[in-house]
């Protein structure tokens, strides 16, 4: 019950906030652009699901970062903190709306692709070509587990640096850590491969999509695909630790001080 | 049922003392914590209300152990009814079922509504059925006279408005414990006497701890008392009880603000007040200090300002110099 209701007010308190829906229409504007002007191949629709997801990272990190870090920086926290609450519930429920809210403004990138294809001058048999479960297939293989692994560097920063400002900065420290580790990998220790997994971002699938023939194109974006089934398990498994990192790190505290 | 608090002793990383070996009992009813700012009142207040811990000591909410078994009233043999005491630093999740905690600092969300917010509380506190919740809400907001206004975003309340809107949260769930901490700092004085009767309400079955600086919040609400000072207890009494004590032992007498020094030399001064360019200073004497003496009638204030300055209470006994060591 009062997960349930900390998920409810939490979703509720950040969907009515127009900063939400500015986040929402920006990608839908970008990715109705980007297919407008975009040449229909599978190629290009997972290109442009990857660029306007990257553009959702630089923009939107607020979105778990106010979730996580609003009752510190509004000072209720003492509030809060004094009411008979769970931290599993806490946490879990503020995450949880803080993703679903995330997976919300992502569905403006399939939905911003299809509406450029409602609109004359498309070719009737392309769009039969592309019918809307591919994009809403790369909005379910690339955009959401990356939403996630994101929406919890953003959460997990946040909460612990009981800043919203470190959803920001944590995005930012996060990639330049996996960058680093990924191009260490892939060119000192010559790991290819590995190299390629390590990137929670799955720009990865750019390079195997080109190779995809249009039998294999479902196959490929509904993630059956093994390096980029492996890269999601593995991201899904990090982010699985890093959330239950912040579970054990986090108190319920006033000030910095310590408690349980 | 009282709460219990022993050897109670905290030392910030930087090396600050905030408290040393506080021990108090405190009842069901009103009771005040008076003392300067800085004094650790705060730091108490967060413990009691498990957002800090202490190094050393414990505090328990139990059964009274003043009167015995027999003598108490029903609702008064356990901290929640008839259940055993509850560990305030180790069992935090059972005393929060039961705790009021209004924090001397705090903010709201500025984009919810009073009704929206209070609810949100209503449902962490455990108050799940969604008619009691809709009674429970609709009570509090009318008797912290937010009614009228509880369609409005929290982010346009004035500062009094948002003092009430916490204690609205703070008076959930009717608690057995409710902490209180600075509460009448900033009030003008209509809010303030509006805002001691709300809290003397609630004082009739609950523990209810009231920090302030302020003498008159304690004189006018609080059945029992202490007295903190660089975070030691100096004195634990009744209000009456200890303005009784005084008397006969408070001196005044009026003098020119530059004599001020002189008279501090010679005798135990512990206030002085400006009145029509004058001071009046007040001095703790066991007899006559002199002729130039009139005796005044003591009141808290006095009790306090002679704990501080040592006069009476545990600094009289242990100089504070020596505590300060």
């Amino acid at each position: 019950m009062k997960f349930r209701e900390i998920f409810r007010f939490e979703f509720g308190y950040q969907a009515r906030r127009v900063r939400t829906w500015l986040y929402f229409a920006v990608l839908f504007f970008v990715a109705y652009q980007l297919r407008r002007g975009g040449v229909h191949c599978l190629f290009t629709v997972t290109q442009e699901t990857l660029l306007a997801g990257l553009l959702w990272i630089l923009m939107a990190p607020a979105v778990a970062g106010s979730a996580a870090a609003r009752d510190v920086q509004t000072r209720m926290h003492p509030l809060v903190y004094t009411t008979p609450i769970s931290k599993a519930d806490y946490l879990a429920g503020r995450f949880l709306a803080a993703y679903v809210l995330n997976a919300l403004i992502l569905l403006a990138l399939p939905l911003g692709m299809l509406t450029a294809l409602l609109f004359p001058g498309k070719e009737p048999e392309i769009i039969g070509l592309f019918p809307p479960i591919v994009y809403f297939g790369a909005y379910g293989v690339l955009a959401l587990p990356t939403a996630f692994t994101f929406t919890a560097v953003e959460f997990s920063f946040a909460a612990l640096k009981r800043r919203a400002v470190f959803s920001y900065l944590g995005v930012v420290l996060f990639c330049v850590m996996v960058a680093t580790t990924a191009a260490v990998v892939t060119n000192v220790l010559r790991l290819p491969t590995l190299g390629t997994l390590l990137d929670p971002t799955v720009r990865i699938i750019l390079v195997i999509v080109p190779e995809t023939t249009l039998p294999e194109m479902n196959s490929v974006l509904l993630g059956l695909k093994s390096s980029i089934l492996v890269n999601r398990l593995l991201w899904f498994g990090i982010t699985l630790a890093m959330l239950a990192f912040t579970y054990r790190r986090f108190r319920f505290a006033d000030h910095a001080v310590k408690t349980r | 049922m009282e709460l219990q608090i022993r050897g109670v002793s905290k030392t910030y990383p930087k090396g600050v003392q905030a408290l040393r070996d506080v021990t108090l009992t405190i009842p069901a009813g009103m009771y005040g914590l008076l003392g300067p700012n800085g004094a650790g009142k705060s730091t108490l207040m967060r413990m009691i209300a498990t957002l800090q811990e202490p190094d050393t000591g414990t505090i328990t909410l139990g059964p009274s152990t003043l009167l015995p078994a027999q003598g108490r009233p029903e609702e008064d043999r356990g901290a929640t009814g008839s259940g055993p005491a509850i560990d305030v630093v180790r069992q935090k999740d059972e005393i929060r079922k039961t705790l009021g905690y209004l924090p001397q600092e705090f903010g709201v969300y500025p984009k919810a509504t009073a009704e929206s917010l209070l609810d949100h509380f209503a449902v962490l506190k455990g108050i799940t059925a969604r008619g009691e919740r809709k009674e429970v809400v609709e009570a509090l907001l009318r008797k912290t006279n937010l009614w009228d206004v509880r369609k409005q975003k929290l982010g346009g309340y004035s500062g009094v408005m948002r003092q009430r809107f916490g204690v609205a949260v703070a008076l959930l769930g009717s608690p057995r414990l409710l902490i209180v901490d600075e509460p009448t700092a900033g009030l003008d004085p209509a809010e303030r006497v509006r805002f001691l009767n709300l809290l003397s309400e609630l004082g009739q079955n609950s523990v209810v701890l009231l920090s302030t600086h302020i003498v008159e919040d304690v004189s006018e609400l609080c059945t029992r008392m202490a007295i903190i000072d660089r975070g030691e207890i100096l004195l634990e009494a009744e209000p009456l009880g200890a303005v009784a004590e005084l008397q006969g032992r408070i001196w005044r007498r009026v003098i020119s603000t530059d004599a001020l020094p002189e008279l501090e030399r010679t005798h135990a001064v512990i206030s002085t007040k400006l009145y029509a360019g004058r001071t009046i200073a007040h001095v703790y004497c066991d007899s006559t200090p002199g002729a130039e003496f009139e005796p005044a009638k003591p009141d808290l204030e006095d009790v306090y300002f002679s704990a501080i300055a040592g006069r009476i209470g545990r600094r009289r006994e242990r100089p504070a110099s020596e505590g300060r060591s």
